[in-house]
């Protein structure tokens, strides 16, 4: 079992294969981790090819993490699409829990004028 | 400490949000018992809203409008650098800064009631051009250090401090400008916060620099 996060969403796989500290996924698991077809690695195409998400981290300019045993792996976003999605000025959506585990969206309160104001017990 | 504002606008078609970045399971809890926020208050133990946002430091702010739009990105929500002279043995604070920080904070929340009640007529909601202008925009090494960041919480919620700690120092040395990042991986005082001798050195190390970065806004002081 291998687990990936990205976009602050926990995944976990049974079909992931670490080869020299390379993350190979099935082509829809990589898709939905990346968020985006991901190609690198198929030789002709087919669905159940495995992918190589270390070779598209490089090439997308994300961040690709393990720990050291492989087993956890951490995609993240590369700071241009960052940057880009702040200079269009929608406001990033995200769906974080509340303290009774109810899961919020920021869209959920599309309509209002919204006040997103971080803070922390420490 | 948002809710009477919340209270007060919230029938003007507005709301707070509010984001813990909280790691440690449970530990915005006895805060929110204790403030009964009527608005949401949601958890994110990675530090993903920051990640989105560039945001470095609690508390900080974006408005958006009822379209999804900033109209005015990631800025320090209305607090000062006053804590810097505080008595570190009393924690007392002297009289002006007392005073300035009450004047910001005030200063802070009439804009915000200015926005609720005129949108985008308010002078302090930014066109599209002034908005772009005050965004701070994230780069490579912020970008990996939220990455181990994510990874290192991860592991030490999986039980595996030691690496975890390690990949979380790591994210801090990356991206120093993040408080977030440094605060919620640095030793607690008895109180819970993570103010102990460390984190005043590293206060103090700033010199001339912000910790909060002054609200770009009429009438503002420029910070002291």
């Amino acid at each position: 079992m291998t687990t990936v996060i990205a976009n602050n969403k926990i995944h976990r796989f049974d079909g992931a294969q670490v080869i020299a500290n390379e993350l190979w996924l099935d082509q829809q698991d990589a898709f939905d981790i990346a968020g985006e077809t991901v190609a690198i690695g198929a030789v002709n195409g087919t669905p159940e090819e495995p992918v190589n998400l270390s070779v598209y981290s490089h090439k997308a300019q994300r961040p690709l993490l393990s720990d050291a045993a492989g087993e956890t792996w951490v995609l993240g976003a590369s700071a241009n699409s960052r940057a880009q999605a702040l200079q269009s000025l929608q406001a990033p959506d995200f769906t974080l829990s509340d303290l009774s585990g109810r899961q919020q969206s920021l869209s959920d309160f599309k309509g209002k004028k919204v006040f997103l104001v971080s803070w922390a017990s420490w | 400490m948002w809710q009477a504002l919340h209270a007060e606008l919230k029938e003007q078609n507005f709301t707070v949000v509010s984001v813990a970045f909280d790691s440690r399971d449970g530990a915005a809890i006895p805060w929110v018992d204790e403030a009964k926020p009527e608005y949401p208050t949601l958890i994110d133990p990675f530090h993903h809203v920051a990640d989105l946002y560039n945001m470095v430091n609690v508390n900080q702010a974006v408005w958006i409008d009822e379209s999804g739009r900033i109209v005015r990105p990631t800025e320090t929500a209305g607090v000062t650098e006053g804590f810097r002279k505080m008595d570190r043995q009393t924690g007392q604070l002297p009289d002006d800064v007392v005073e300035e920080s009450n004047l910001v904070k005030s200063l802070y929340h009439d804009a915000l009631r200015d926005w609720v009640k005129n949108g985008a007529a308010s002078q302090y909601a930014l066109s599209e051009e002034q908005a772009r202008a005050q965004l701070s925009l994230p780069g490579n090494d912020s970008s990996r250090a939220h990455a181990s960041f994510v990874l290192g919480q991860y592991l030490i919620a999986s039980g595996n401090r030691e690496e975890g700690d390690q990949l979380v120092a790591q994210a801090s040395e990356l991206h120093p400008e993040s408080w977030a990042i440094w605060r919620q991986g640095a030793e607690l005082n008895e109180r819970g916060l993570a103010a102990t001798a460390d984190f005043w050195q590293r206060v103090d190390k700033l010199g001339a620099r912000k910790y909060y970065e002054p609200v770009n806004m009429a009438g503002m002081p420029s910070g002291t």
